[in-house]
């Protein structure tokens, strides 16, 4: 959704635009004016995490900066080592245990220890000697797996080359929330894996198909994945919540028309901080097309 | 308020009982039988004063006996005439035009003037006419009535070269605009840079901001009433007008002498050809509007007007990215259409009947298609039936005035419907939202009386009703002012308003859009109310035409309509479940100076206003301001004839920035399953910055033809934005072309613009 939908509205105002800066040039532009007294409110810890294939938690800790600082051009591979928080102590309680997590590198946290069952409480804590100090807790996510997965090349008319994929699940009772990946599996090693990002995501809720097997095909468009490629399809059951906060994500990655938008306050379960704590089990599986 | 509005009438119905002297009425007219509109008389030696009204009639009570009546205007003799009056009698007056009368540029300056503004209760209210528009300075050469409308106090603009407007802190969808009673939901073309409304066809707008008559309702912050020419053609003329971006053509016909003519009129746009012309860029854009009535007065007492607009916006763009000539190709068709009937009927009891109806229709396509790969289409479109039927009886119980009605509105609204095709359609599935018909319902009554001397009361109410699909709404709509003169150029006026909207545009952006979505009051989505409460300090000198106004208002709105954040409506179809309703106040003060006649004309206005809103699921519940709170907000509107034949005009405007959320921060998180890093934007709080103010000047010219001549032309150039500076429409990140480092910028649209335009009649 995310790269057609804003593909397509960037047309529409691109030809906005296109027709008011030519109107414009028929006149003199005016000299855009100057701003100088709007300041960046100040910067905070900002969390993600992630339940690794080994069933480890990681948690990547970097800083809040100004606009002023990034583009959006900018790569995030670049930015990390500047907004890593290397400087914390990090831990994650269940049941009055207290797991601490090691510094891999550039923010990275992880703890291989840390017991996921399903529908525990986990409360994370992070104390950096910087920034501070933040806290938050999640609800461990029933996991889901793949029944049967399969991908094919799709090649349209016009030599585009996508990814078809057809799978497979037996959905659990109860409402559920499933986020689908389609990406290429080139990375070498976990923090590699999180800092490339080009990957298709696609969203599902079992509203018609509770408690029931289900199966869809789909194709990851608008990411070129080429025959004898390995592919890296990922399935993971999340938290409403979290689900809400992908959705508004995907949605609204229209930087073209950042000046005409409504503002958007993405939510946060980070108490003092920025980011998602969530903790949701992920079935990876790799297919060579 | 209704037991007030009961008491006030049962404890002032006393005055109308009291015994009646005799009644003179009058019509005045020119020796060609043109009515004249106020003409200034007094009756001796009763000492009555009284002005004709805007059909160039009166009526004065005055003891039986010998009058004089003296009767003046501008550019005409005096008329002195004596008549022994010993009961009810009606009176022709025909004025003689001066030998050697005034430039016709002077002469026929104010057909409408403030004076009735003045002498009436109302307030918040004022009228532009076809000269108030063509004598300004003008955005490539058009000129334009939203553009002047908002250079009066209250309205406040929306984004430089939108149609949007912003009226006492209201929202852009809270104004409604009538053209001869049918409601306009787009008023703009070029994508809201000028209006729809031909200059060359209007006879007045009247904008009215506060102290609504009740006749008027379905909108919470303005009215504009704009009326085209509904005169009888004394002979065929065809006029045209060859601007910058568009042309104009008209055409007058009478059919029977003084009984029925007709007139035509269009005007195209070549916006395209000039850009290509001048800037060598593609600009595959047209507007057009076609204009028409036929006017029938069968008889003195009996007028008929039916009248005819459509108007359309093409933009064809292809964004061939590749440069192979195929790429996203967006197209947008948007057009209005409306059909009036009017039919006034008026008795020798002056009992006025007034029947209108109205067909309006407005709708839009927009599609995208990229390649021949995959399409989507959007497609909106609403259409109203509508009727209105009014009594009006200018002198029930000493000179009170009576006026009364019923109207009728059905809305039938189809607010989107997507349609996709090809590979896209795993990604946006096609729907539309659910078609809605809502019937609208209103009666009025209004009644305007002086219960003491110095003091005249308008008090009335309007019943509305909306019937949606399984739900009444029903909202009484009360409506007081009153006037207390101070002296007898001094007045002191007070006005209260109750409004209702039953029809809210959402759009998808933070400004207006040729691609929002009118969308009714449902089940579920309640209709928006205001109560606004205003006071008026006025002064009107007589000699010299100026009028002068000082009015403060406070004005509190609910149920106002947006979305939940982050809400991407464009590729939705069905958005009500995502539709929020809160509320707004917003307070001001307004000031005008307006001198009408003379060889300097024009007006100064100011407005220091603040407008707040508030929704449970916005900014975290609390207060803020609204995008388009914009604190000072000022104009100088000078027109100066030089000599006979030019007129210079000036105009300045100054208003405060508007708000803004900028991006001020960001971070990176993860995407979901681990897939990568994104980086999030962070926002200031809602609406928490200003924008720089803007102040802009305009000059213009126009040379006239000679006072007389048959073929009569006008020749209008100016310059637009002199000295060039930015009005900003937002805060962008612009890369330094030079260090590489990023910094905030404000890019206006338009800067120095020179303007020519040539007119002709013949």
């Amino acid at each position: 959704m995310k790269v057609c939908g804003s593909g397509m509205l960037k047309s529409f105002y691109a030809s906005v635009i296109v027709m008011t800066t030519a109107l414009g040039l028929s006149s003199c532009m005016p000299d855009p004016l100057d701003v100088d007294d709007l300041n960046f409110p100040g910067t905070r810890i900002v969390v993600s995490s992630l339940i690794l294939p080994d069933n480890s938690v990681a948690i990547l800790l970097t800083k809040s900066i100004g606009a002023l600082e990034a583009s959006d051009d900018s790569d995030p591979r670049d930015l990390i080592p500047e907004i890593a928080i290397n400087d914390a102590d990090v831990t994650i309680t269940v049941n009055d245990s207290i797991y601490n997590l090691r510094l891999l590198q550039d923010g990275v946290y992880q703890s291989p220890g840390i017991p996921l069952v399903p529908g525990r409480e986990c409360h994370l804590k992070v104390v950096s000697r910087s920034l501070g100090t933040v806290t938050a807790s999640t609800v461990v996510q029933a996991p889901i797996y793949f029944d049967t997965v399969n991908v094919e090349p799709y090649i349209n008319e016009f030599n585009d080359y996508w990814a078809q994929v057809t799978y497979t699940i037996k959905d659990p009772p109860s409402p559920n929330y499933y986020l689908l990946n389609v990406q290429k599996a080139i990375r070498k090693n976990m923090v590699e894996r999180i800092l490339k990002p080009d990957a298709y995501t696609r969203q599902v809720e079992d509203k018609t198909f509770d408690a029931q097997e289900f199966s869809e095909m789909f194709r990851a468009m608008h990411k070129t994945f080429y025959p004898g490629d390995s592919i890296e399809v990922s399935l993971s059951n999340v938290s409403l919540d979290y689900f809400n906060y992908v959705t508004l994500r995907l949605e609204n990655q229209l930087e073209l028309v950042e000046v005409f938008s409504e503002p958007i306050y993405y939510p946060t379960n980070i108490r003092g901080g920025k980011g998602f704590f969530t903790l949701h089990l992920t079935d990876v599986r790799v297919v060579v097309l | 308020m209704k037991p007030f509005l009961l008491w006030a009438f049962i404890s002032v119905s006393p005055f109308f009982l009291k015994g009646q002297d005799v009644k003179i009425t009058g019509v005045v007219r020119d020796a060609g039988g043109e009515l004249v509109y106020l003409a200034n008389a007094i009756i001796l030696p009763d000492s009555v004063l009284f002005t004709s009204d805007m059909k160039g009639s009166f009526t004065a009570r005055v003891k039986t006996g010998p009058k004089t009546v003296v009767i003046s205007y501008t550019g005409f003799e005096t008329l002195t005439i004596i008549r022994k009056i010993s009961q009810d009698t009606t009176l022709t007056f025909v004025l003689t035009p001066k030998v050697g009368r005034l430039q016709e540029v002077l002469i026929e300056d104010r057909k409408f003037s403030n004076e009735d503004i003045f002498e009436s209760a109302v307030s918040g209210t004022q009228t532009l006419s076809k000269n108030d528009l063509s004598r300004l300075p003008s955005f490539m050469g058009e000129a334009d009535l939203l553009q002047t409308v908002r250079l009066l106090p209250g309205s406040a603009a929306g984004m430089e070269g939108t149609a949007d407007m912003f009226v006492r802190g209201g929202a852009a969808d809270q104004n409604l605009v009538l053209l001869d009673n049918a409601p306009i939901y787009n008023p703009g073309h070029l994508l809201g840079f000028l209006s729809v409304f031909n200059p060359d066809i209007l006879d007045k707008a009247d904008v009215i901001h506060g102290g609504f008559p009740a006749e008027f309702g379905g909108r919470l912050s303005s009215v504009l009433n704009i009326s085209t020419l509904s005169g009888i053609a004394e002979r065929t003329s065809l006029s045209a007008n060859i601007g910058l971006i568009a042309s104009r053509i008209k055409f007058e016909q009478p059919i029977v002498k003084d009984k029925a003519s007709l007139w035509i009129a269009g005007r195209k746009s070549y916006v395209d050809k000039l850009v290509q012309k001048v800037a060598g860029k593609e600009v595959p854009y047209s507007f057009y509007d076609l204009n028409g009535k036929l006017i029938v007065h069968p008889s003195k007492s009996h007028q008929i007007e039916m009248s005819h607009y459509s108007g359309g916006d093409n933009l064809d763009f292809l964004r061939d990215v590749d440069g192979d000539g195929r790429g996203m190709h967006t197209t947008h068709d948007a057009n209005n259409s409306s059909q009036t009937f009017k039919w006034s009927h008026k008795n020798s009891s002056h009992w006025k009947n007034d029947l209108s109806m109205f067909h309006t229709v407005f709708g839009y396509n927009t599609r995208n298609a990229y390649k021949e790969d995959y399409q989507v289409s959007a497609r909106s479109h609403i259409e109203d039936f509508g009727a209105k039927f009014s009594i009006e009886k200018d002198s029930v119980w000493n000179n009170a005035t009576l006026s009364t009605g019923l109207e009728w509105i059905r809305h039938q609204i189809s607010p989107k419907v997507l349609n996709s095709e090809g590979s896209i359609t795993d990604l946006v599935e096609s729907g539309a939202s659910e078609g809605k018909i809502v019937q609208e319902y209103a009666a009025f009554v209004q009644h305007e009386w002086a219960p003491v001397s110095r003091l005249t009361v308008n008090a009335g109410i309007r019943g509305s009703m909306a019937v949606t699909h399984s739900r009444k709404y029903i909202y009484p709509e009360p409506r007081v002012s009153i006037r207390y003169a101070l002296k007898h150029d001094q007045a002191l006026k007070f006005n209260y308003s109750r409004m209702v909207q039953y029809l809210h545009r959402i759009s998808n952006s933070a400004v207006s859009t040729p691609i929002d979505v009118w969308f009714p009051a449902t089940d579920s989505i309640r209709p928006q109310t205001s109560h606004q409460f205003a006071m008026a300090l006025q002064r009107f000198i007589p000699s010299r035409k100026i009028f002068l106004s000082v009015e403060g208002y406070y004005k509190s709105m609910d149920d106002l309509v947006a979305y939940e954040e982050g809400t991407n409506l464009l590729f939705k179809s069905d958005f009500e479940s995502r539709l929020i309703q809160g509320r707004g106040k917003a307070y001001g003060s307004e000031f005008l100076v307006r001198k009408e006649t003379g060889k300097l004309t024009g007006w100064v206005s100011y407005s220091v206003s603040w407008s707040w809103r508030k929704y449970d699921d916005l900014n975290a519940g609390g207060w803020f301001r609204a995008r388009y709170d914009r604190r000072h907000n000022g104009a100088i509107v000078v027109q100066y004839a030089l000599g006979k034949r030019w007129m210079a005009s000036v105009l300045w405007e100054y208003i405060s920035g508007a708000r803004f959320t900028p991006v001020v921060g960001q971070h990176l998180a993860l995407a979901p399953n681990g897939a990568g890093l994104d980086l999030i934007p962070e926002f200031s709080a809602m609406n928490n910055v200003k924008l720089s103010d803007s102040h802009r000047l305009d000059v213009g010219l126009k040379l006239n033809s000679k006072a007389g001549a048959r073929f009569k032309w006008n020749l209008s150039m100016g310059v637009y934005n002199v000295y060039n500076r930015a009005t900003p429409f937002g805060l962008v990140i612009k890369q330094d072309k030079q260090d590489n480092t990023l910094k905030y910028s404000q890019p206006g649209l338009f800067g120095l613009l020179p303007f020519i335009s040539y007119g002709c009649k013949i």
